[in-house]
């Protein structure tokens, strides 16, 4: 009798562990498909609105290979996501300029060949060497804009020839409503340009203060958003936003009351590159995407429909008004700021979880 | 020896089909909560078992308790307002003509197998200063500027309702239907009036599926994160909007966790008052209950 | 005698109850036909946002990962609970109670915690993460379901079978699941449904190539929306009104509520 049951009782063991084993082995396949099969496909980590399915079509007509689109809205998303995975899974990636240099620290990105980029020596100057990636080692500038406020001058009694980020963080305009950024990083650095001028070698107390200064800008706040602000200016909400160029022209373009303006402090440049993940192993493709989304004709097309400023100095898409392109000139672009990591995570999160509690 | 394979493999068949279900379960249900728990309770980066409480001190401040108490108030009133609505519904369907019945079922169960991202998406089309209802009110002259109706905590409300309505609704509909309307005559017939007659027999008789539905609202509403932040014009934090910025933007899965499990026991606590509170409403209105 | 206003309380409560639940529907539907961009306002009807959903493949990637992970889900957590609950007698009463777990806690709690897990095992993020995570929802409605019709069965149906020479294989196929069969089908609707219209789990449990269709509706939703979800919503209404359709029907005949 004992022995029957010790048998049995090994028998279950023995079940138990190779359903475990089946269901792990089920849990790694993917892991082993893609070292045996030869992709003809490429993963891409990419913002919404920036490259639309038809660019993509076009790729895979000429070249065969599919692209998997997949997108993210923040940064640190884009972040999570890759240290989980530990880069895998993904092929072309587009991070921001200070999570490049995030990305690079953690040894998570790939250098790039610039022998097998054929655009590279017309990329915008202004765009190269900055701190995050002095060399453009492991990014390559694709998108880039500046962090300002969008205006709609009907509220206005008279068109606005400049401003300052007073509008949003004093009652200049009350009783109407703002917009503001829903990014922690991106709020305390133009908090601290404003109420500093510098971004630089904070104490705690200046902290301290943004808190204040940010929780105070809540109840003046409609909506915190990264990518809605032309929604909130087109539908007449809000009378300043903050926001980045791109989307405040793709308001401007449809209403002329819209106007985008650099604060006099000195705003904030964005630059989105396209990087390649370290454990990528599918990289002739990926340079294949990247030579292709570069191309004049794909570019101009991309740039027109979406309404970034384009990297290429070759490439100036058509707009039916030049000159009220925000673009900003060689001497605002001297005094762009980067959002680069000068708060630690925790007082970073401290102060926007104390702002979002409220 | 042939013999003793056969039939220990017979005797052990069961077994064998048995365990898939189990240990799936084990593996990526119980075991990731035991891991989220394990994660709160150890140092960063230190080797296994040195347990610290410190990310669970570092918890007690205002922010993280108002966020809590914001989400149970929202998941309570939410499921008592789903509740008041729920219950006419149910009891009109059930006690319709056959006929009508699975057409009103149908009606009902309809928006609850659309896809529940693109209510969200309808209800901006709605509340919006250039949709629906500001629209129709302009035009009809009731107002003379548009409401600001997105963004606010309104529209969190209304659309929690709305996405949770039918998680209410369908225990409901279940227990009244079986219920036995003979007993209302009964009532009746002894003098009742409908109103007491409705407190005294049928919610006693409904408290069950009261309860389910109950709980099947106010526990994912405790959780939710994304009609505030789509609706809400991502302005107030709750439980499942701080969990994801733990996890997926401050890249903070100890202190996450941490938070997590603090979140949990609070919402068990919050669960067994409630199930006390009903215990106590319905002390007195019979042991009906099945 | 009753005044006659009080009889009218209760329909026109569940009349305006009605028209609360289906504006939002119906707006959707008619802007779909919309012809411009922006919620500023019927401009014009217009089948344009149909042409760019059925030319767009992204949508139907996003749509294919869905049906895949939906169908997957729905099989393997049909079968594991038809095995359970027909072969795990003698523990049932008891185990049950194990699944109901998945159903009280949060989803987000659950996402996390599976996301947690799945990158400290390195265990890559994908269509098998996905099924993982949406299978494990599904078990929480199948085996509930399923073990309240296997309750309500009579026994001496299967004894009979049994002592009619009928093998317990035999009678497990050929008596057991017919009469199983309004629960595993209504089960199965609720699951493909549910696994369909996944969010929460999905978006922290998806990877680089399993985009599922509500995660790209949500993207579009946060960047600012395209009317294409208009038109694609209204097919999915569409679908949805078959599926429930279905389940209706069968809950009339069957009783499995």
């Amino acid at each position: 009798m004992k022995r029957e049951t010790v048998i049995s009782v090994l028998v279950r063991c023995l079940i138990v562990v190779g359903w475990c084993a089946a269901i792990g082995i089920m849990l790694y396949v993917p892991k082993v498909i893609k070292h045996l099969q030869p992709r003809k496909s490429i993963n891409l980590f990419s913002w919404p609105q920036l490259i639309d399915s038809e660019t993509l079509q076009g790729f895979e007509k000429e070249t065969g290979i599919k692209v998997n689109v997949s997108y993210f809205e923040a940064n640190e998303e884009l972040f999570v996501k890759l240290k989980a995975t530990k880069g895998e899974g993904y092929d072309i990636i587009m991070p921001s300029d200070y999570m490049v240099k995030a990305l690079t620290k953690e040894g998570l990105l790939k250098k790039i060949d610039h022998s097998k980029l054929e655009f590279f020596r017309d990329i915008n100057p202004a765009l190269r060497g900055h701190s995050y990636d002095p060399n453009n080692a492991y990014s390559i500038p694709f998108l880039w804009g500046v962090f300002g406020l969008g205006i709609n001058n009907k509220f206005f009694k008279s068109k606005l020839s400049s401003a300052s980020w007073d509008l949003v963080f004093t009652d200049k305009l009350a009783p109407h409503p703002i917009g503001m950024i829903d990014d922690a990083r991106e709020a305390l650095m133009i908090a601290a340009q404003y109420l500093f001028r510098t971004v630089d070698n904070l104490n705690a107390e200046q902290v301290q203060q943004i808190k204040k200064l940010l929780v105070e800008q809540k109840k003046r706040v409609a909506m915190y958003t990264d990518l809605r602000t032309d929604y909130l200016l087109l539908a007449g909400k809000c009378p300043a936003v903050v926001g980045l160029s791109t989307e405040v022209w793709k308001a401007m373009r449809v209403n002329p009351d819209i106007d985008f303006f650099i604060p006099e402090e000195g705003g904030f440049m964005n630059i989105d590159s396209i990087a390649i993940p370290a454990s990528s192993e599918n990289t002739e493709s990926a340079y294949k995407l990247i030579n292709y989304l570069y191309r004049v004709d794909i570019l101009k097309h991309l740039v027109e429909k979406y309404a970034f400023f384009s990297p290429l100095n070759t490439v100036v898409g058509q707009v039916p008004d030049p000159r009220r392109m925000p673009v900003p000139t060689a001497r605002q672009i001297k005094k762009l700021d980067f959002f680069r990591t000068v708060f630690a995570e925790k007082q970073l999160n401290e102060v926007w979880i104390a702002v979002k509690a409220e | 020896m042939k013999m003793r394979i056969y039939s220990l493999i017979a005797k052990e068949f069961p077994f064998f089909l048995v365990m898939p279900a189990l240990i799936w379960q084990v593996l990526f249900f119980y075991v990731p909560l035991l891991w989220i728990v394990y994660l709160s309770i150890t140092h960063v980066g230190a080797p296994f078992f040195n347990f610290t409480l410190a990310h669970y001190t570092g918890l007690f401040e205002a922010a993280f308790f108002k966020i809590i108490a914001r989400s149970l108030f929202l998941a309570f009133v939410n499921a008592v307002i789903c509740l008041l609505i729920a219950y006419p519904i149910a009891y009109f369907a059930a006690r319709s003509p056959r006929n009508w019945r699975n057409f009103f079922l149908f009606l009902l169960i309809l928006p609850f197998w659309t896809s529940f991202v693109v209510h969200v998406y309808a209800w901006f089309y709605v509340l919006d200063t250039n949709g629906l209802i500001n629209s129709t009110l302009l035009k009809i002259g009731l107002i003379k500027e548009p409401l600001a109706m997105v963004n606010t905590l309104f529209a969190v409300f209304l659309v929690m309702i709305y996405c949770y309505l039918p998680f209410m609704v369908m225990p409901l509909y279940s227990a009244l239907e079986k219920f036995n309307w003979t007993l209302l005559e009964a009532s009746m017939d002894l003098g009742a009036t409908p109103a007491k007659t409705f407190f005294k027999i049928t919610v006693p008789m409904t408290l069950p599926s009261i309860k389910t539905g109950f709980f099947l609202v106010f526990v994912p509403s405790f959780g939710e994160f994304v009609i505030p932040a789509l609706l809400g014009g991502s302005k107030k934090m709750y439980v499942g909007s701080l969990i994801y910025h733990y996890f997926l933007v401050a890249r903070d899965a100890v202190t996450g966790a941490a938070f997590t499990c603090l979140s949990s026991l609070i919402l068990v606590a919050a669960c067994l008052i409630i199930a006390w509170g009903f215990r106590k409403i319905f002390a007195g209105s019979g042991g009906v209950a099945q | 005698m009753r005044p006659w206003y009080s009889k009218a309380i209760l329909p026109t409560f569940v009349g305006l109850a009605y028209l609360f639940l289906y504006i939002p529907i119906i707006v959707l539907v008619v802007l779909s036909f919309n012809a411009v961009a922006l919620n500023l306002g019927w401009q014009g009807f217009s089948l344009q946002w149909y042409y760019e959903l059925f030319t767009s493949a992204e949508i139907w990637q996003a749509l294919t990962n869905s049906l895949v992970v939906a169908f997957c889900a729905v099989a393997l957590s049909l079968l594991m609970s038809v095995v359970l609950v027909c072969y795990g007698s003698p523990l049932l009463h008891s185990i049950r109670w194990f699944f109901y777990g998945t159903l009280i806690v949060p989803e987000v709690v659950l996402a996390v915690s599976l996301l947690s897990v799945f990158s400290f095992l390195s265990i890559p993020l994908g269509l098998t993460t996905l099924i993982v995570s949406h299978v494990l929802l599904g078990l929480g409605y199948t085996v509930p379901i399923v073990y309240a019709r296997y309750i309500s069965l009579d026994n001496r149906l299967l004894e009979a079978s049994l002592d009619l020479g009928a093998t317990p294989t035999q009678t497990f196929f050929k008596i057991t699941l017919p009469l199983l069969a309004p629960a595993l089908l209504a089960s199965s609707l609720l699951v493909f449904i549910i696994s369909l219209d996944d969010f929460i789990l999905s978006f922290f449990c998806s990877g680089a190539t399993a985009q599922t269709l509500p995660m790209f509706i949500f993207s579009v939703i946060r960047s600012g929306s395209s009317p294409v979800v208009n038109a694609l919503s209204t097919v999915m209404l569409m679908i949805s009104s078959v599926l429930v359709f279905i389940f209706c029907a069968l809950q009339a005949r069957t009783r499995i509520l």
